[in-house]
């Protein structure tokens, strides 16, 4: 049993978690520990071998194990202890305000004591049976996540005639990796009437390819019970339910899901974070704080990014909260509401202070054009040509302008002009 | 009869296994356990409700023997769970009733449980219900409560079975399938397989849902199974409310009906259906929309309420080999000398199981004029796998200082270790899912899509085999078709060969 | 370099330059864009321009002998003809290399007569005795 105690601890050595690490020990916080489960540093940069990564972070166009290494070349010329293979399984929070995380690695159980937190543990993904794909429990049916990992870190091809199922960013660049290994992609299947990912991808990972999209359709079940053998697709109506009649079949040997994402929060829950529903993750006002004082929270548990550039950023943030906590402390406010209007599903930081700048991370709930954001208490508004669910939005918006807000809350609109 | 009688157990489902405990007690006997999969337990008794049942469903007049073995099984069930170390909860059963015509049923009930043995019955009203079950449906109006039901772990009770008769001497042949029964003058002389020839005194047929099968090629039988589906719906543990019963619906002359349950792991559980199959669709394990939503319609009569769809997080299906003649089929047979029957083992198999094997013992001694004596040596117990999850904070670092491999989490949801793996493939284990029902990784909210591979590198690593080799359930489930260039290995082997 | 054959074609295409996705339709003379429609800005008359022949950076992974993992992620350094990728996917499954593999390390150099090379995304350390 090892107990340490350290300034800040860091749960997660994903982007966001190992930026946040260089970000606090730059601001001089200089007892820190990272805490990563997995016995490699990156999180899923490592497996995602495409370009795409770092424009905004780097100035780069990076793959993912490119990014990981220039992060992980940052965090070498740091004094940050980095616990590889390590389980965090409870955070507690102590009268004293000390958090102290424990939890099991490689041959030992730990003790970390910290005064500050930042949780940055990523999400999982969903699995078939939170999208309701019936049928028997054929080998052949791997998340997007998996079928990644297995190709293109551990060299497995998992199958030759494939469906992928869900459109995101991700389920498209495995449609192009499998191709690219020569594979049969038969088709990409979304339920919604739009592509789920970045134009940029459905051209360069479809197109290029000639794989087609199958927009408002539904996988129903999976056929086969040793191997995957086929699925079974139906059309659906507006309000995505099947279209009687319109059942089709598709051969094929692996099915790719690409299905969603959740961040993973039971940790937070279990230490009594609220979460918020419409994020999954958990309730932070603009120091990226939870509701529990001096748990910070980064990255995909915070909200589901699309890009890395962004989780790394949040990271930062996450990490200069912390350092002031550390060396100062948190000012006490009474935070104002950031409240979900016309066409917003989910918008992070839910709590604001109005004392500095804040970046909003957001997503609205269906495709628009001509838009313009509205957050319509401190008059600024924000034009964008085309808002897409699939594409975050993010917004800065200086301590003058919110200095402005008189009500308690503030509501952001997405208004068409 | 001199030497050793080398019997043949044809499946290694919960019936094959615990007569092959049984039959491991003695010095008569060598005895091989057959088994077409690549692991024990795979067939029905992988998928099904692990009620051990109190025993007051079965008619005595017309399903004699399901009626006195389920009873009498409960009891051995009490024995063996402690000896072999098995996951149960006694917690009781509830048989809930809504009217009066549900409770004339439950009197009826009563009286039948009475007259097969069954104790400490009793029928209670909706205030000593609603103190035994607080989730139960407002609506009940009274219910027959069993306190000697259980739910028990259908796999970890076959694993336990099967290690604890190897200890003993068993010989254990997975992925070895009956191909013929060879029979000279009029006595069984050997097992043909896909392996090899095994010479053989006597053959029991526990073949589950291929029972008919195995008994055509002993010439004998004259029933037929018939395949029934039953779907069921799996929450995530953090799922609310709970039951801490096992709580029916008042039965039908068909079915005992779809039950809410919470399984030996903590998480509740909803289902069965009954599908009646197609003979020829003996794997057929698929869900169905329409099975799914009857499950869930029927679950929410018997709970004030069920936890939210989106926290089940799984469903899955298994099948139950009905006998055409409806109870149990456990016999010899005159013109084939050495073929016993030990099929037809539809609900309430799990709980007959132990007394089935007493009772196949027991036509072994007649048959064969045997007193048997037993083994010196027999080692009545089994431990299972020490799970992580379940250790208090002093074990774990207990744990974790003899075994580093302890401290190594794989499955984050279920917290299962690395050091457990490794002890399930020490014990048999070969595939995903032989190491998913032996220590539970896998199984938790994500279904496996963060852990599968780490459970595959695992395995790759202990066996000695190409990770894409690994596979999901035993030959032809491989988790990949070759390694990441195969496709362009095959390609290019085809234009040599076109150009050669 | 000058068209061998008369090339008049007309493509069609989505243009990736900003989120809009404005579908182009571009009108080819010998070879040469000569009038794009469907874009809603200028950018699109240069992305249609650079589309004729559309060069891509390659993604994939080689095999590894010796190494902790089994693969290495490589990509080209530059952009590269769309139409050569089946070609250099075909040669990129005969490539061995022996770990240790350093990332930015040439895999391939003048790869299919490019003028660039193929290199690795990753580290691959050489496995550890266990």
């Amino acid at each position: 049993m090892m107990g340490e105690n350290y300034d800040l601890a860091i749960i997660g050595g994903g982007p966001s978690g190992l930026a946040s690490a260089i970000r606090a020990w730059k601001m001089g916080v200089e007892s820190i520990v990272l805490l990563e489960e997995s016995n490699f540093l990156g999180g899923v940069l490592p497996q995602c071998i495409h370009p795409g990564f770092g424009l905004h972070y780097f100035r780069e166009d990076l793959t993912g194990p490119e990014f990981a290494a220039k992060l992980l070349d940052q965090l070498k010329s740091t004094g940050v202890n980095v616990l590889s293979g390590s389980y965090a399984e409870h955070l507690e929070i102590k009268s004293s305000g000390e958090k102290e995380i424990s939890g099991y690695m490689y041959g030992r159980a730990f003790k970390v004591k910290c005064k500050a937190v930042i949780y940055a543990a990523g999400c999982r993904e969903r699995s078939r049976f939170e999208v309701n794909i019936l049928g028997d429990r054929p080998v052949g049916v791997y998340t997007a996540g998996e079928a990644q990992t297995l190709m293109d870190m551990y060299g497995v091809l998992p199958g030759s005639e494939i469906v992928v199922v869900g459109s995101g960013d991700v389920g498209l660049i495995m449609a192009r990796r499998f191709a690219l290994e020569g594979a049969d992609v038969k088709a990409v299947v979304e339920v919604m009437p739009y592509p789920g990912g970045l134009t940029r991808n459905i051209v360069q990972c479809l197109e290029d390819f000639h794989i087609p999209l199958y927009l408002s359709c539904m996988v129903t079940e999976i056929k086969g019970s040793g191997r995957v053998e086929g699925v079974k697709i139906v059309r659906v109506d507006e309000k995505l339910n099947p279209i009687n009649g319109s059942e089709n079949y598709l051969k094929c040997n692996a099915v790719i899901l690409a299905v969603g994402l959740k961040p993973r929060v039971e940790l937070l829950a279990k230490a009594g974070a609220l979460i918020d529903e419409a994020t999954g993750g958990p309730v932070v006002n603009d120091w990226l704080e939870t509701t529990i004082p001096g748990v910070f929270a980064a990255g995909n548990v915070l909200v589901i990014n699309d890009l890395v550039d962004y989780a790394a950023e949040q990271g930062e943030r996450a990490a200069e909260s912390a350092a002031k906590l550390i060396h100062e402390g948190l000012p006490a406010f009474k935070f104002k509401r950031v409240v979900l209007g016309r066409n917003v599903r989910l918008i992070v930081p839910h709590l604001i202070s109005c004392i500095q700048d804040v970046t909003f991370y957001g997503r609205v709930g269906k495709p628009e054009e001509n838009v313009q954001f509205r957050f319509e208490e401190i008059g600024r508004a924000f034009k964008l040509p085309i808002a897409r669910p699939s594409e975050m939005f993010r917004f800065k918006i200086s301590a003058d302008d919110l200095l402005r807000l008189r009500d308690e809350k503030i509501m952001v609109n997405v208004v068409k002009v | 009869m001199g030497g050793l009688i080398r019997v043949a157990i044809i499946g290694a489902g919960v019936v094959g296994a615990s007569i092959s405990r049984v039959l491991s007690m003695f010095e008569d006997f060598e005895v091989h356990l057959i088994e077409k999969e690549a692991d024990v337990g795979w067939g029905v008794s992988k998928a099904n409700t692990g009620i051990i049942h109190a025993g007051y469903d079965d008619e005595p007049d017309l399903f004699p023997l399901r009626a006195k073995l389920c009873a009498e099984g409960n009891l051995i069930w009490h024995e063996w769970v402690k000896d072999l170390d098995i996951p149960i909860r006694w917690c009781g059963s509830l048989v809930l009733a809504f009217n009066s015509e549900g409770e004339k049923i439950l009197e009826e009930l009563l009286d039948r449980g009475i007259r097969n043995g069954v104790p400490s019955l009793e029928i209670i009203d909706r205030e000593k219900l609603k103190m035994l079950e607080p989730s139960s449906s407002k609506n009940a109006t009274a219910a027959l409560w069993a306190p000697t039901a259980g739910q028990i772990s259908p796999w970890d009770a076959v694993a336990a079975l099967v290690e604890n008769s190897i200890a003993n001497g068993v010989k254990l042949h997975l992925s070895t399938e009956v191909r013929g029964i060879k029979i000279v003058e009029g006595r069984i002389s050997g097992l043909e397989t896909n392996k090899s020839f095994l010479e053989v005194d006597c053959v029991i047929n526990a073949a589950g849902l291929y029972a008919d099968k195995i008994s055509e090629m002993a010439g004998v039988g004259g029933y037929y199974i018939k395949p029934k589906k039953g779907e069921y719906l799996i929450f995530d543990k953090d799922a609310e409310p709970k039951v801490s019963r096992i709580i029916f619906p008042t039965p039908t002359p068909i079915s005992k009906g779809v039950v809410v349950t919470t399984t030996t792991d903590g998480n509740l559980m909803i289902g069965p259906n009954a599908q009646d199959l197609p003979q020829n669709l003996r794997e057929d394990k698929s869900n169905t929309y329409d099975g799914l939503k009857f499950i869930w319609e029927s679950a929410s009569n018997l709970v004030n309420k069920l936890p939210p769809r989106n926290k089940v997080i799984r469903f899955f299906a298994g099948l139950r080999p009905e006998p055409s003649g409806g109870d149990f089929i456990i016999r010899d047979y005159d013109e084939v000398f050495g073929f016993i029957e030990a099929s037809g083992m539809r609900s309430p198999g799990l709980t007959s199981a132990p007394a089935v094997a007493q009772m196949i013992l027991d036509a072994l001694k007649a048959k064969f004029d045997l007193n048997p004596k037993l083994k010196a040596g027999w080692n009545r117990y089994r431990r299972r796998i020490k799970r992580f999850s379940e250790m208090t904070f002093e074990e774990r670092i207990k744990a974790v200082n003899e075994n580093p491999g302890y401290g190594r989490i794989i499955c984050v949801d279920e917290l299962v270790a690395e050091a457990e793996i490794v002890e399930a493939i020490r014990r048999g284990a070969t595939t995903i899912d032989g190491i998913k029902f032996r220590t539970r990784a896998c199984m938790g909210t994500c279904q496996g899509s963060s852990c599968t591979y780490k459970v595959a590198v695992i395995l790759a690593r202990e066996l000695n085999v190409p990770l894409w080799s690994v596979s999901l359930k035993g030959p032809g489930t491989e988790i990949g078709i070759g390694d990441v260039k195969a496709l362009f290995k095959e390609k290019n082997k085809l234009e040599g060969e076109n150009q050669g | 370099m000058s068209p061998i054959v008369k090339d008049d074609r007309v493509l069609e295409f989505t243009c990736i330059i900003c989120p809009m996705g404005c579908r182009l339709r571009a009108t080819l003379k010998d070879g040469k864009v000569c009038s794009v429609e469907g874009n809603r800005c200028p950018r699109g008359i240069v992305y249609a321009q650079n589309e004729v022949e559309p060069k891509r950076i390659l993604i994939s992974v080689v095999k590894v002998i010796g190494g902790n993992l089994p693969v290495v992620s490589v990509k080209t350094s530059e952009p590269m003809p769309k139409e050569m990728m089946p070609e250099a996917m075909k040669i990129l499954s005969n490539v061995t290399v022996q770990a240790p593999v350093k990332i930015g390390q040439i895999i391939i150099k003048d790869f299919l007569g490019l003028k660039i090379n193929v290199i690795a995304t990753r580290n691959v350390d050489p496995v550890q005795p266990s």
